[in-house]
């Protein structure tokens, strides 16, 4: 069982100020939220005229219309819904080191990002990447579900490897994931073509996907500890010896992450990084709404 | 400086192996990484060998102690100016008591001694020697001024007499290194030539004393008379003076003589006595210039007869006929050719046989004969110093015939030498062992002509025999015979008790600085034995006979400017120790400020002693794709 004692009320009175930003809604399942998409639905709001069927309400005829253009058109409104936010955490072996308050980080994150979603009355999910079964809460909709959300984080340990585009497949089809918003919170270790395509995979579902990078520092400039020995990789079991200079290693790190950075960029994907050693107020309060996760 | 043993230079050559072990330590060491995907295009390539050992701070300092141990094995030394060192002789003998209270001898010393402690420099070590007994005050040279100070405020002055020389020789032996300086503080007077580095702080004055030097509680050997006691009383003051010899017996006086001593004059006196008395007597003499109070003072051991039975035990006729014959002279003495019936009688054993009967003898006077001997004459010399020695010219021909001395050659004192073909043999050993007197004598009765000297010796040492060995003097050892097993105690005169443990058979108490009575016991058994002063030179206060030797001055002159090698080893091997434990201390505190470091807020979980040393050392690292993420 997982310590609660840092979800103080201090945080959880910060975390009432704070909102889910939302660029865009394009699908969704939950009716009778605040967020409109082009379908067609009961609201006020006017999207667009479509040809006359039979079946179709005839209340909804433009009568005007028909008497302009001697052909029938029923009136079409967009659908609002409920904003859908899957946050998918990264618990494979590698979010368990250089040590494992870096996983506890991630789920920190999902914790304060959940507690967010649901105090905008969101309907608030949890995914865990990892090996094997599919594993996700149900749905929280209600600020009372934080304890449920904290709870269902207690047994998650991180363990194993997998291919993150085949688990993003199986999941979109498992959990439904169409429409909202999805949360993706991981170290980036995994191949960028990888996580390419498994943010491929976010996108056609019409999620609008956000990345947090939980990495500590010894991650982000691994010169400074790894002096020689044996590599090995905590994931694969690979082994190798390490031979190259901190300034080798420091740009190879960089490299990657600039990878996915570019990526994201180029796709509208909102990244941030919170780094394990940083206080978790500083990544919640500073670098999210900095990068435009919360408003 | 030098190096005593270069050889352990070679221990320099593990220096190659830390640093293999080092590299070992750095290529064999497994990370665990939260990925190599990272480092994948890296990997693609054979990583280049490094040429660079990386090492951290623990390296340094296992490379400098493993250098320091190297050196430490060379054994390097230093030289240096010896730090100097006084050996002090404090007389503590009797004679230093002498005086009223804090005007005695013995307080100017202690007096002179805290001045010149209070002058000494820091770096000056003083070595205290006392001299009766001779002894170490302080356990160990030291500059410790305070330590020297407790030391002399200890010390008092015994009974026993002292030797300047005899301390000097074994404060210079008890020190590792000569001495620089030697002190001496007596009352005796000053030497009249003083070799360089000694220094003589004479603190004695001429006084008038007077004194018992010597006691005799036997009677006549062959007379019938009952035991007399004769006082030696001397007056060392060059007045005349009017004493009283008074004798007292448990607290009972028993009588009182009046003396009149002439200047310098010496005077036995007998002490006048109850015809039944027996047992312990004080004698105490009371003079009006009187400085010394140790030696006024003395305890005798009155017997009821003078002397004791005589067995004389032998297998052959010829021997008990001739010792029959010399016995039989005198008429008061009992003797014979068996043991006396009552069996807790004390009794002389005059033999020929190597054995002893089972029931121990005061003493045992032994002629070692040999078979078919004639008489032949004989130089006799004479130590004219023994008891037995008394009424012989020092230098006698005298014609016996001749034993060996065999195995008891070695046991005991020379008393008479006898001149043969040139060369001198001991013809006469006494000696005491286990507290039994025995007199050896290589000559054999039976074939000698009753020549005077040889009945006078046997007569002499048949007296020696019968001697109290109830009564010693100061600083001899106290024997009582067979005391079985257990814990004895003693109870000493200055009332101080001793426990000692036993281990059967002869007791002896060898600490007898103090004159007077000592009891001691065991169980229900009390045996008392007397220590008397007895000393004329140490109870003459009107003219000190010094105890110094002129031949002192080579070992400590020579010393005075040498420079000597001192040992860097031991303070090597600290540093050695020194550096383990900072390496050591500097290992755990980094595995423990790893922990603490990446504890981060809201943790519970603690963190494991691996990785993130070196962000735990700099926790603000410069940025990664900063420009990219704004």
């Amino acid at each position: 069982m997982r310590s609660t004692a840092w979800l103080t009320a201090d945080l959880i009175r910060q975390l009432e100020t704070l909102q889910l930003s939302v660029r865009w809604v394009r699908a969704g399942r939950a009716i009778g939220g605040r967020f409109p998409i082009n379908r067609r639905g009961s609201s006020v709001e006017f999207a667009d005229y479509s040809p006359y069927a039979p079946g179709d309400d005839i209340r909804a005829i433009d009568w005007n219309l028909y008497a302009r253009l001697d052909r029938l058109f029923v009136k079409t409104y967009k659908e609002e819904i409920e904003l859908a936010v899957e946050l998918l955490v990264d618990a494979t072996a590698s979010m368990g080191l250089p040590t494992p308050e870096k996983f506890e980080r991630a789920l920190q994150l999902a914790i304060c990002l959940g507690y967010v979603g649901l105090a905008n009355r969101h309907h608030v999910r949890l995914g865990w990447i990892a090996p094997g079964r599919l594993a996700a809460s149900r749905r929280f909709r209600q600020r009372g579900d934080l304890w449920s959300l904290v709870d269902a984080t207690a047994s998650v340990r991180p363990a194993g490897e997998l291919a993150l585009a085949d688990w993003m497949q199986r999941a979109a089809a498992a959990l439904r994931f169409r429409g909202g918003q999805a949360i993706l919170i991981t170290d980036g270790m995994v191949r960028p073509a990888d996580f390419f395509r498994a943010a491929h995979v976010l996108m056609r579902r019409h999620l609008e996907l956000r990345v947090i990078q939980v990495l500590s520092e010894q991650e982000l400039h691994p010169g400074r500890t790894f002096r020689g020995g044996l590599l090995v990789d905590t994931e694969t079991g690979t082994t190798h010896q390490l031979g190259y200079s901190p300034e080798e290693l420091a740009r190879a790190v960089a490299q990657h992450n600039e990878q996915l950075i570019r990526f994201c960029k180029r796709h509208g994907i909102l990244f941030a990084r919170c780094v394990v050693e940083e206080p978790l107020q500083t990544c919640l309060m500073q670098t999210l709404p900095a990068r435009g996760f919360l408003q | 400086m030098n190096l005593l043993s270069p050889w352990g230079l070679a221990w320099l050559a593990t220096v190659p192996a830390l640093v293999w072990l080092w590299r070992l330590a750095a290529t064999s060491h497994q990370l665990k990484v939260s990925s190599l995907i990272p480092f994948e295009h890296l990997l693609r390539r054979p990583p280049v060998r490094r040429s660079r050992l990386l090492v951290n701070r623990l390296f340094w300092l296992q490379l400098a102690a493993l250098l320091l141990a190297a050196l430490a094995l060379a054994q390097p030394v230093r030289w240096a100016a010896r730090s100097r060192t006084t050996l002090v002789i404090v007389d503590t003998s009797a004679s230093m008591g002498a005086g009223p209270g804090l005007a005695g001898a013995f307080e100017r010393a202690r007096r002179l001694l805290r001045a010149r402690l209070a002058r000494k420099s820091r770096q000056e070590a003083w070595f205290l020697v006392s001299t009766a007994p001779i002894a170490t005050l302080t356990p160990h040279p030291t500059a410790d001024a305070a330590e020297l100070r407790r030391a002399l405020d200890a010390v008092s002055p015994s009974d026993l007499p002292g030797n300047l020389a005899t301390a000097v020789h074994v404060g210079q032996a008890l020190l590792k290194t000569p001495a620089d300086r030697i002190l001496v503080v007596t009352d005796e007077p000053m030497p009249p030539r003083l070799a360089d580095g000694f220094e003589v702080l004479s603190v004695g004055q001429p006084l008038a004393n007077a004194a018992v030097v010597g006691l005799d509680a036997q009677g006549s050997l062959c007379g019938q008379d009952t035991v007399r006691l004769l006082a030696t009383a001397q007056n060392f003051s060059a007045t005349a003076q009017q004493a009283r010899l008074s004798a007292t017996q448990d607290g009972r006086a028993l009588s009182q003589t009046p003396l009149s001593l002439a200047a310098h004059a010496r005077e036995q006196v007998p002490v006048a006595l109850p015809a039944d008395a027996q047992g312990w007597v004080e004698v105490a003499l009371a003079a009006p210039q009187d400085a010394l109070a140790v030696d006024n003072r003395l305890h005798a051991f009155l017997r009821p007869s003078a002397s004791l039975p005589v067995a004389v035990l032998s297998d052959e006729p010829a021997f008990q006929q001739a010792i029959g014959r010399w016995l039989s002279a005198c008429e008061g003495l009992s003797w014979a050719a068996e043991l006396p019936p009552a069996p807790d009688q004390p009794y002389l054993l005059v033999t020929d046989r190597e054995e002893v009967p089972a029931r121990r003898p005061v003493g045992i006077v032994r002629f070692q004969r040999r078979a078919a001997a004639s008489p032949s004459a004989l130089a006799w010399m004479v130590e004219t110093g023994h008891p037995i020695a008394a009424y012989l010219p020092p230098l006698e021909t005298v014609a016996a015939s001749l034993g060996s001395l065999g195995d008891a050659a070695g046991f005991g004192e020379p008393v008479i030498w006898g001149v043969q073909e040139g060369r001198r043999v001991p013809l006469l050993l006494a000696g005491e062992q286990d507290g039994q007197r025995v007199v050896t004598m290589a000559v054999d009765p039976a074939g000698s002509a009753d020549a005077v000297p040889l009945v006078v010796t046997f007569f002499n040492s048949l007296r020696w025999l019968m001697g109290s060995a109830e009564m010693g003097r100061v600083g001899e050892p106290l024997a009582v015979a067979s005391l079985p097993p257990g814990q004895v105690s003693v109870q000493r005169p200055d009332g101080q008790v001793e426990r000692l443990a036993h281990e059967g058979g002869i007791f002896r108490y060898a600490a007898t600085t103090r004159a007077g009575r000592y009891r001691i016991a065991q169980g229900g058994v009390t045996v008392t034995r007397a220590a008397n002063f007895l000393d004329p030179v140490e109870s003459n206060l009107l003219e000190r006979a010094s105890t110094w030797r002129p031949d002192l001055a080579a070992a400590s002159a020579a010393s005075a400017a040498a420079r000597v090698p001192q040992p860097l080893m031991d303070l090597l091997l600290y540093l050695v120790l020194a550096l383990l434990l900072c390496e050591w201390w500097l290992y755990n505190r980094r595995a423990r400020s790893t922990v603490t470091q990446f504890r981060v807020q809201g943790s519970p979980a603690p963190v494991g002693p691996g990785g993130l040393r070196a962000v735990a050392q700099n926790p603000q690292p410069p940025a990664q794709n900063e420009a990219l993420l704004r």
